[in-house]
C-alpha cells in the first residue's frame, strides 16, 4: 500500500531522512521507534508533502502512484490520514464545520444534516466526549487528551486507508490511551484493509494496537527491523545498545 | 427593546437613545456625520452593515450604559469616536472589515470617566494589493480611574497588500489598566498544513479561517450572523 524507496530529505541544508526505506502492505500494521530526533514526526510531514522539507532523491509510492509533489489536500483525499502529534487549535471555526467540509471534500454528494449529526453523534459517544465539543473551535481551549481524541474522531470520520499515529500516546493518561486505541481496533476491525504506521518513543501503546513489524529508526533511517517483542527489547536496552542496533537489516 | 433603524433613506443625523434599543445599520455610498447619544442607565446593540462609506459617526455614552456593536464594512474609510462620558458603562465594539481599495479606518476611544471599559476588536481582510491602515487612539484622561480599555487590532493581508496598524494609546492616570495587540501578516503555514491534511483545498481553508477570522467575538443572533456570512462567502470567489 505505501512503499517509501531510499528517501533523502532535508531542511535548511540539514539532512534529515537518509536512504529511508519502508514497505506496508495493506491491512498491515507496522510501528517505528527511535529516540527524539531521528526524523519520526519529519517522517508523516514528508509524507504528507509538507513544503518545508525538501525531497532530495527518492520516492512514496501510495497504491501504486507516487504521491511526491502531490499537495497535502491531494495526497490526505488518497486516504492518508496523520494523527499528529500536536493538533494545532484553529480559532473561530467550529469543529462541525471543518469536519462537514472536509467529509464533503471525500463524497460526491454533500452529507446531509440529519446524516452528518447521526454519525459524529455516534462516535463521540464511543470516545467518550462531550457532545458540546462539536461546536467549539478546532481544539481551542482543548487538553492534551482531547485534542487526541479528536484526531481520532477525525480519523474516525474520514475512513483512511492508511493511517499514521504519530506519537499518540503523549499527553495521553492510561484510561484516555485505552479508550482511544479501543476506537481505532474498532476502526481497523470494520475496515481490514486499511494499514497504519505508529510512530513511538515507547512500547505501551503497542500493547493495546499490536504491530506485526517494528523498526528502529536512528539517524533517519531503519536500522533495524523485527516483530512485536523488539519494542520490548528496545525500551529495555535503549535505542544506543550496540546489540540492539545490531546489522542494519532493513525492511524490504 | 426599542427598535431604531439608520439607512440611506432615513437622513437624521442627530439620535438620542433613550430606552434600551437595538441599533440596524446599513449605509452604503455615503459621507454622513452622524451623532448617537446613549442616555444614562440604556442599553444600545447594534448591528452595522456599511459598504464604500466615509462616515464620521459620534457615540456620546453616559452613566451606567452598555453599548455593543458589531459591525461589518466593505472598504470603509469611517471614523469612529466613543466618548465615555460618564461612570460605570461599558462598550464592546466589534468590526471586521473586508478591504479592496486603498482606505484608512479611524477610530477614537475616549475615557472621561472612572470605572469605564471599552473592548475594541478590529479585524481587517486586505483582498488586493492595496493599502489598508487602522488609526486607533485610546485616550484615558486624568480625571478617569479604574479604567480598563482594551483593543486588538489585526489585517490579514490575502495577497500583497500594503498594510500598517497604528495603535495609540493616551494615558494620563496611574490607576487604569490598557493593553493593546496588533497583528498584520497572513494566516498560519501550520493551520492550513493541518486543515489540509483532512483534504481541504488551499481555497476552502482560505474561506474557513476568513468566515472564523471576522466573525469570531462577534455578538450576534442568528439571522444575523446568516446576513455577516453570506457577505463573507462571497470573499475568495
Amino acid at each position: 500500500m505505501l512503499s517509501i524507496k531510499k528517501l533523502f530529505v532535508k531542511v535548511k541544508d540539514k539532512n534529515i531522512l537518509n536512504d529511508f526505506n519502508l514497505d506496508i502492505k495493506e491491512g498491515e500494521i507496522h510501528a517505528i521507534m527511535g529516540p527524539n530526533g531521528t526524523g519520526k514526526s519529519t517522517l508523516s510531514k514528508v509524507i504528507l508533502g509538507n513544503k518545508n522539507y525538501e525531497v532530495v532523491s527518492g520516492d512514496i509510492i501510495f497504491k501504486k502512484e507516487s504521491i511526491l509533489g502531490l499537495k497535502t489536500d491531494e495526497i490526505a483525499r488518497k486516504g492518508i490520514f496523520v494523527a499528529f502529534q500536536n493538533p494545532i487549535s484553529i480559532e473561530g471555526v467550529q469543529n462541525s464545520e471543518f469536519l462537514k467540509t472536509a467529509i464533503n471534500e471525500r463524497r460526491e454528494n454533500a452529507i446531509g444534516l440529519f446524516e452528518f449529526v447521526k454519525e459524529i453523534k455516534e462516535k463521540v459517544k464511543e470516545l467518550d466526549f462531550s457532545e458540546e465539543m462539536i461546536h467549539r473551535a478546532v481544539n481551542v481551549g482543548a487538553s492534551g487528551g482531547e485534542r487526541k481524541k479528536n484526531e481520532v474522531l477525525q480519523l474516525s470520520l474520514l475512513e483512511p486507508e492508511f493511517i499514521i499515529l504519530d506519537e499518540l500516546d503523549s499527553g495521553l493518561d492510561i484510561d484516555s490511551l485505552k479508550k482511544v486505541c479501543e476506537a481505532i481496533n474498532k476502526y481497523l476491525e470494520s475496515h481490514k484493509k486499511t494499514s497504519v504506521l505508529i510512530i513511538t518513543h515507547y512500547p505501551r501503546i503497542l500493547e493495546y494496537i499490536k504491530p506485526q513489524f517494528v523498526h528502529m529508526m536512528v539517524c533517519g533511517k531503519i536500522v533495524k527491523t523485527g516483530d512485536y517483542n523488539l519494542a520490548f527489547e528496545i525500551e529495555k536496552s535503549g535505542y544506543s545498545d550496540t546489540s540492539v542496533m545490531g546489522s542494519e537489516k532493513e525492511n524490504e | 427593546m426599542n427598535k431604531l433603524v439608520i439607512d440611506n433613506s432615513i437622513e437624521d443625523n442627530d439620535i438620542f437613545v433613550i430606552n434600551d434599543t437595538e441599533m440596524t445599520v446599513d449605509l452604503s455610498n455615503t459621507e454622513r456625520y452622524i451623532s448617537i447619544h446613549v442616555v444614562n442607565g440604556t442599553c444600545l446593540k447594534g448591528f452595522i452593515k456599511t459598504n464604500n462609506t466615509k462616515n464620521k459617526i459620534k457615540y456620546i455614552i453616559d452613566d451606567n450604559c452598555e453599548v455593543t456593536i458589531n459591525k461589518l464594512a466593505i472598504d470603509s474609510s469611517d471614523e469612529i469616536e466613543i466618548v465615555l462620558n460618564d461612570k460605570n458603562s461599558i462598550v464592546k465594539y466589534t468590526t471586521s472589515i473586508i478591504n479592496y481599495k486603498d482606505n484608512i479606518y479611524k477610530q477614537i476611544i475616549n475615557h472621561k470617566s472612572d470605572d469605564t471599559t471599552s473592548k475594541i476588536r478590529n479585524h481587517c481582510i486586505n483582498i488586493f494589493d492595496n493599502e489598508f491602515k487602522f488609526v486607533i487612539d485610546g485616550i484615558i484622561e486624568k480625571d478617569a480611574e479604574r479604567v480598563d480599555l482594551k483593543q486588538d487590532n489585526k489585517i490579514i493581508n490575502l495577497r500583497n497588500g500594503k498594510s500598517n496598524i497604528l495603535p495609540n494609546l493616551i494615558v494620563d492616570n496611574n490607576d487604569i489598566n490598557a493593553s493593546h495587540s496588533a497583528y498584520i501578516g497572513t494566516f498560519d503555514e501550520d493551520t492550513k498544513f493541518y486543515m489540509m491534511s483532512r483534504g481541504l483545498t488551499s481555497n476552502e481553508c482560505d474561506d474557513l479561517l476568513i468566515k472564523s477570522f471576522l466573525l469570531n467575538g462577534m455578538e450576534l443572533q442568528e439571522k444575523e450572523r446568516d446576513i455577516f456570512s453570506s457577505i463573507i462567502e462571497t470573499i475568495n470567489k
